[in-house]
């Protein structure tokens, strides 16, 4: 499977010693704190109607600070034909010719963004608008209107693509050929240097974004709660070598008789019954499993785009005049929560599991996706912390064997900070870049500072009013992607010499590809299970 | 919408013959049964309470519907709510415990009761409310009379404000503390203090004084109110 000539290791096809007593495997011990940053309070405290301008203040005044000491060091010192930038505190204060810096939020007025208008259009025509790849499609032919805004069309993108720089002063248009080099997004916090021209768009001659934040030591959250409590230290004792951690994602159970046996292939390599004896040593060192996003397939309660389409179409076609809105429970079919409850029971006993909800799971659709209820899981419950009434003030939550996370999730794992998605941000930002390279997006998002960038936008996402709460603030050890094409990699580095390992989990129901990650050294591998026709 | 034809082909519902065209009346059969009242019935529909009936006789339906509504809308319910928050923690004595701003901005992730939302203490950064309570009202009006003399023009329309409304006028129009619809003042004081932007405490001192006074229709923004009315006075 991995590593082993299975023609050299003969120990697999010889039949078994009963003379000597096996040596019974244990799995390594794993050091896990989950970290409630995207976990929001229960029922009547959350409050809906606050507006999501609130939620663009914040992140405005939550990222300029660092904004502004990059781009100070960076543009103090530019000058053109003797002319030195100068910084202005508002959007709105540039002045034509005058070489100036300013720190704002991005937004790009893109024409195959979702718009309201679409939606209440497809409800009268029988046929659906077409499913959008890319918000910017350099090809489409536009009207008239968005036609004569062609001289304004701006760096990257096609026909159409406006990219504006926005504070509580107003909108800036960005136009000039540096940005056609930019990744840039809506809700992006950059800082640009340039100048006003006479049609009222400023043009860029360089750009800036906050970077990586600072990194936390290892160990350094559990060190701190260790000081806090009053205990002593515990950098002075030896803590033992961390295991490994298996990242899967996109299970896609859906009731199928189909999808089992790749999974059944996963359950026993990771509980050490299948394979080698040298390979069960490696399976033994294997300490927690994470399951980002997707183990369901279908399973979201609210239908997407395409499922009310499609079920339009079919009552369009039918006749029948009646509408099927939301959620109908008498065609709820329990097969595929109770394939995902049995197959976590079985490896649960052996192996902590932390899950992470995706787009397809039963839970909120906006983000930040909270954990999957317990209700769902009737024999993994077991192993799940039981429910507290309140949260006390000072200690934290007990967390379980089996631990149901958010979307996002942040939680440190023997001693490294791990922040995680199930997906959604990661694919709504590739929608908004030409190009295919989504570890360059991934990047992007941390030295943004922002773990969904494009939310409210075109991300559906709980309307924050206090702060953003998508905004990074301690620079993750790793940062992994569940539901993307395929596995990709990368170690990126931050300016005070941070460093991420930054990986793509591929989805398992179409590649069979499991990430291995060895805690001591951060480097991933991959373990792929086919079943062969 | 395909082309209408004349001809009409076979038709996927199939017609009714002739001798079926008349609706027909039956008495019996088990559709028509009447049944009597059982005692089990009797017994149900005793249960109910004969008040409510009367209630439902009695009740006076107007003819027509009243425009201004008597509960609130969620807007205002929601900033109604926010102030019996701050009122409860004004409350009580400012906690030592506090969310000091670098935890909002960076460094150290907050340790939080709720997480996304919330936190722990009051929401003050430091010792600003003991600040505020200390301000004098000659201080604030000093504070206006600065203000003021920022523009060249007086302003117009204010003649019948105290200078406590106009202070909190100003507080809603300072656009870089964040909007001002859909957040109780004093919450949104808070929040621009958390995030580090030196909101003015003289502001913080007349909002803790109104809420003293027992003033809470002082904590919604009048741009608040004029943007949710139903409908305009012509």
């Amino acid at each position: 499977m991995n590593g082993q000539d299975p023609s050299t290791d003969t120990s697999l096809l010889e039949t078994p010693d009963m003379s000597t007593p096996h040596a019974v495997l244990d799995r390594t011990p794993s050091a896990y704190t989950p970290h409630p940053t995207y976990r929001l309070p229960p029922g009547s405290a959350r409050h809906y109607q606050n507006q999501y301008a609130d939620m663009y203040f914040a992140r405005l005044a939550q990222l300029k600070p660092a904004t502004l000491a990059i781009a100070a060091d960076a543009f103090d010192t530019f000058s053109i034909a003797d002319e030195t930038a100068r910084r202005v505190d508002r959007v709105l204060d540039v002045r034509q010719g005058e070489l100036c810096w300013v720190v704002g939020t991005c937004y790009m007025e893109m024409p195959l963004k979702p718009n309201v208008l679409d939606d209440i259009g497809k409800e009268h025509w029988i046929a659906a608008p077409p499913t959008r790849v890319k918000y910017d499609h350099p090809s489409v032919a536009l009207e008239a209107g968005e036609g004569a805004h062609g001289a304004h069309a701006g760096g990257t993108g096609g026909v159409g693509t406006q990219i504006m720089l926005e504070d509580e002063s107003g909108r800036l248009r960005l136009t000039g050929s540096f940005l056609r080099g930019c990744l840039l997004v809506t809700g992006a916090i950059v800082a640009v240097v340039g100048t006003e021209n006479k049609d009222g768009d400023f043009e860029v001659l360089d750009l800036r974004v906050p970077d990586l934040p600072r990194q936390p030591q290892r160990w350094e959250a559990d060190d701190g709660n260790t000081a806090l409590t009053g205990k002593k230290p515990g950098s002075k004792k030896k803590r033992p070598r961390a295991g490994k951690v298996a990242i899967v994602s996109g299970l896609g159970i859906s009731g199928d008789e189909g999808d089992t046996l790749t999974l059944d292939l996963l359950l026993e390599y990771l509980l050490g019954e299948s394979t080698s004896p040298a390979d069960q040593e490696d399976a033994s060192t294997i300490s927690r499993l994470i399951i980002a996003g997707n183990s369901l397939s279908h399973a979201s309660p609210i239908p997407s785009r395409q499922d009310v389409i499609t079920a339009a179409t079919k009552n369009a076609a039918k006749a029948s005049g009646t509408r099927k809105y939301g959620y109908d429970s008498a065609a709820y079919n329990a097969a595929p929560t109770d394939r995902l409850d049995q197959w976590l029971a079985s490896l649960l006993p052996s192996m902590p599991i932390t899950l992470l909800p995706g787009a397809q799971d039963p839970t909120s659709t906006s983000l930040p996706q909270q954990p999957i209820h317990a209700a769902m899981f009737p024999h993994s419950r077991n192993y799940m912390a039981p429910p507290t009434a309140t949260t006390k003030d000072g200690d934290g939550e007990e967390v379980g064997w089996f631990d149901s996370q958010t979307n996002p999730a942040d939680f440190t794992l023997d001693g490294f900070r791990f922040l995680g998605t199930g997906g959604q941000p990661v694919d709504d930002v590739y929608k908004y870049i030409a190009g295919e390279e989504r570890l360059e997006m991934m990047e992007a998002m941390l030295r943004w500072r922002l773990s969904a960038p494009t939310a409210p936008d075109t991300l559906p996402c709980y309307p924050f009013q206090d702060e953003d709460q998508f905004v990074i603030k301690d620079c993750p050890h790793v940062f992994f992607v569940g539901n993307q094409p395929r596995f990709e990699t990368t170690l990126i580095e931050g300016p005070v010499g941070q460093a991420v390992r930054i990986i793509a989990v591929p989805r398992f129901k179409e590649t069979g590809e499991v990430v291995v990650v060895d805690m001591e050294t951060l480097v991933p591998e991959v373990v792929r299970f086919e079943v062969f026709d | 919408m395909p082309p209408k034809r004349n001809s009409t082909g076979p038709r996927a519902i199939p017609t009714r013959q002739s001798s079926q065209s008349q609706a027909t009346l039956s008495f019996n059969g088990k559709q028509n049964k009447v049944t009597k009242p059982s005692a089990a019935q009797q017994a149900k529909s005793g249960k109910r309470d004969p008040a409510v009936i009367d209630q439902i006789i009695h009740a006076d339906v107007k003819s027509e519907a009243e425009p201004d509504l008597d509960e609130p809308t969620t807007a205002e319910a929601a900033i109604e709510q926010q102030v019996e928050e701050e009122a409860g923690t004004a409350k009580n004595a400012p906690s030592a415990a506090s969310v000091k701003t670098e935890e909002i901005l960076g460094g150290r992730a907050p340790e939080s009761d709720v997480g996304a939302i919330g936190g722990k203490g009051a929401g003050w950064v430091a010792d600003e409310e003991a600040q505020a309570r200390k301000v004098t009202d000659e201080q604030i009006k000093k504070y206006w009379k600065a203000k003021e003399s920022e523009r060249l023009a007086p302003r117009v329309h204010q003649e019948d404000l105290t200078v406590y409304a106009k202070v909190l006028r100003e507080w809603d129009m300072s656009g870089q503390f964040g909007p001002c619809i859909g957040i109780a003042r004093l919450k949104r004081w808070k929040r621009a203090n958390l995030l580090g932007l030196k909101p003015p405490v003289e502001v913080l001192a007349v909002l803790l004084k109104e809420m003293d006074g027992g003033n809470p229709k002082a904590q919604r923004a009048y741009v608040d109110e004029l943007m949710s009315t139903r409908f305009v006075e012509t």
